[in-house]
């Protein structure tokens, strides 16, 4: 008999099971349900009526400040006075106003999470707290049955292992990794899959830059995007932890549908172009494209390291003139830090323009829209069309990246600024 | 689930459809009603005067990919879409739609086999389900939507199974 995967594993705890193998169905328990929007979720409370309270207030974490720092219109503001409402209603304990942070980063800084837990979230890009060995998966409608049992179907997933070793060249960060395994997995690589990382890469990343690895697996169509707990995640979690855990660790003879190994040693700076987050090319081959907004920050680019390394490039240098910089700090808690290094004033004496930490201008729906006919480049996670105006382009990057294009006016090599 | 029959005119559709051409950002906060004006408009102008109640989606690969906003498939009903079928569909979108009770398939080479225009009768068995190009022939079949997630559909979606189930004190 083979052994199992962390996925199988947790999913196997989670619903009080001995074992459990691919393709079977599964009803999990859930330690932790994430919103950000929850406004139709509640309409339709009211529509089913007779529903009093959620599951448990505890397990339900609402982050209304995600999408926009401070509402960007009438119908934003009216929308959120009523969750705020309706979270006191049915008994949510946890609500993160507006101007608090991304909801991914709070998640975790915030102690919501813990290796070995359960959590769903209707954001796609729930995927994001695998990265301390907690099975995080997204899904949307389901989340008001979450809400009020607690429960979620699972298909236990076939799980790809990406094994990353080597150490990076200088200039080359997370995500440039991170998109280049994206680029080789492809968009549908991992459909319905369990994804799960490790390496002596990896386990030498904070938890931050291995959030972006497990929150881009949901760019490849993945359930999932797992790492064992280890000493890092263990010194991440002192404190912090809502409720005490028991690590999950995978079995040494598990089995995976497929193991890619990849060495890092070689990689160079890697770049997203439109219009899909995994159409990954080597960011030399997109040189020369003029940008007129640079964006470093969203749920794969708003950690502390992701600001040093934009401040690097940004430090002594102006933006171009015909270039908007934003800097969006992931949470509160980036912001204070980026204050005590120095960092703000780095950005804002080039010229850049610092919003209150959410989820960005990734979307198009607080500030930073992209006028007809421009081009961003971002250290955010998804460029799909639609996003923004009909004749937009959007690029997706490394800060290092992001912050060279702002100071050249172009995409080129971060290197010679480093 | 007993024997049923969907039958309806294919609206064609390509590869990797995501969730951002389905329902752009700057359009789904407007309302349904002015979101239906703008589905895939990124992709195929004025696709609303396409469609009619009744229709059945058939797309390529990754169906539905992208973020999992309740718009791209609320927009299906408003639509009056009657199925969707795709070589193969995202795993968000897939849930998404069980839940709303929008009948959704992957079904490999379903979008080799019938072309705009062409009427796809889809039978749902206990066995297997089939799909058949009416027009001019051509059949496919796939294992039946699992059980958990059959009895969502069954009761028209989640919110209507929920409150089945608060109406019985559960």
């Amino acid at each position: 008999m083979s052994g199992h995967t962390l996925t199988e594993k947790i999913l196997a705890k989670a619903s009080g099971k001995k074992e459990v193998s691919p393709g079977e169905i599964v009803i999990a328990r859930v330690d932790a349900l994430f919103m950000h929007s929850p406004r139709y979720k509640f309409k339709h409370f009211e529509k089913i009526g007779g529903v009093k309270s959620v599951w448990d207030g505890d397990k339900v974490i609402v982050a209304v400040g995600h999408h926009q720092f401070l509402p960007s219109s009438q119908e934003y503001a009216d929308a959120v006075t009523f969750v705020r409402k309706e979270c006191k209603r049915y008994g949510i304990k946890h609500l993160y106003d507006m101007g608090t942070g991304n909801g991914h980063y709070l998640m975790l800084e915030k102690g919501h999470v813990w290796p070995g837990a359960v959590a769903v979230g209707s954001d796609s890009h729930t995927t994001a707290y695998g990265c301390i060995g907690c099975l995080a998966s997204p899904m949307n409608f389901e989340t008001s049955e979450v809400m009020l049992s607690g429960k979620a179907w699972f298909k236990v997933p076939p799980t790809l292992l990406v094994k990353l070793e080597g150490t990076v060249k200088r200039g080359v960060s997370a995500r440039d990794v991170a998109q280049h395994v994206l680029g080789i997995v492809g968009a549908d690589g991992a459909l319905w899959h369990a994804v799960e990382f490790d390496g002596a890469y990896l386990r030498r990343l904070s938890i931050q830059q291995r959030m972006i690895f497990s929150l881009l697996t949901t760019e490849m169509g993945a359930m999932c995007g797992m790492m064992e707990t280890d000493a890092v995640t263990l010194a991440y979690m002192e404190g912090r932890s809502r409720q005490p855990f028991e690590p999950v660790y995978r079995d040494t003879d598990a089995r995976y549908a497929k193991v890619l190994e990849i060495d890092v040693s070689e990689l160079e700076p890697q770049i997203a172009v439109p219009p899909q987050p995994s159409y990954t090319k080597p960011l030399a081959d997109a040189a020369g494209k003029k940008v007129q907004q640079a964006y470093v920050g969203g749920c794969t680019g708003g950690g502390i390291e992701d600001m040093r390394m934009a401040a690097e490039v940004m430090r002594g240098r102006k933006v171009h003139p015909e270039v908007r910089l934003i800097v969006v700090p992931g949470t509160v808690a980036v912001f204070e830090q980026m204050m005590k290094e120095g960092l703000v004033e780095v950005f804002t004496s080039a010229g850049a323009l610092i919003t209150p930490p959410y989820c960005g201008p990734c979307q198009m729906i607080c500030v930073g829209h992209l006028g007809e006919g421009e081009t961003m480049i971002g250290t955010h996670p998804r460029n799909l069309p639609g996003r923004a105006a009909a004749d937009t382009e959007i690029y997706l990057a490394s800060p290092y990246s992001t912050a060279a294009a702002a100071v050249a006016g172009e995409i080129t090599d971060p290197r010679q600024y480093l | 689930m007993a024997e049923r029959i969907i039958k309806g005119k294919v609206v064609k559709l390509g590869d990797y459809v995501n969730t951002d051409v389905i329902s752009p950002g700057r359009w789904m906060r407007e309302g349904l009603e002015v979101l239906r004006l703008h589905t895939m408009e990124a992709i195929r102008p004025d696709f609303y005067k396409d469609v009619q109640p009744g229709d059945i989606l058939v797309g390529g690969r990754n169906f539905g990919c992208g973020s999992h906003r309740e718009p791209a498939t609320a927009i299906m009903e408003v639509l009056g879409i009657a199925a969707i079928v795709a070589d193969s569909v995202a795993r968000l979108y897939y849930r998404n739609a069980i839940a709303f009770g929008i009948p959704v398939f992957a079904v490999e080479g379903i979008s080799r086999m019938v072309e705009e225009g062409e009427e796809l009768e889809i039978t749902l068995g206990a066995e297997r389900v089939t799909f058949r190009n009416t027009t001019r022939g051509g059949e496919l079949s796939a294992l039946p939507i699992p059980e958990t997630m059959a009895k969502v559909l069954e009761a028209g979606g989640v919110y209507k199974l929920l409150k089945q189930r608060l109406a019985e004190g559960i």
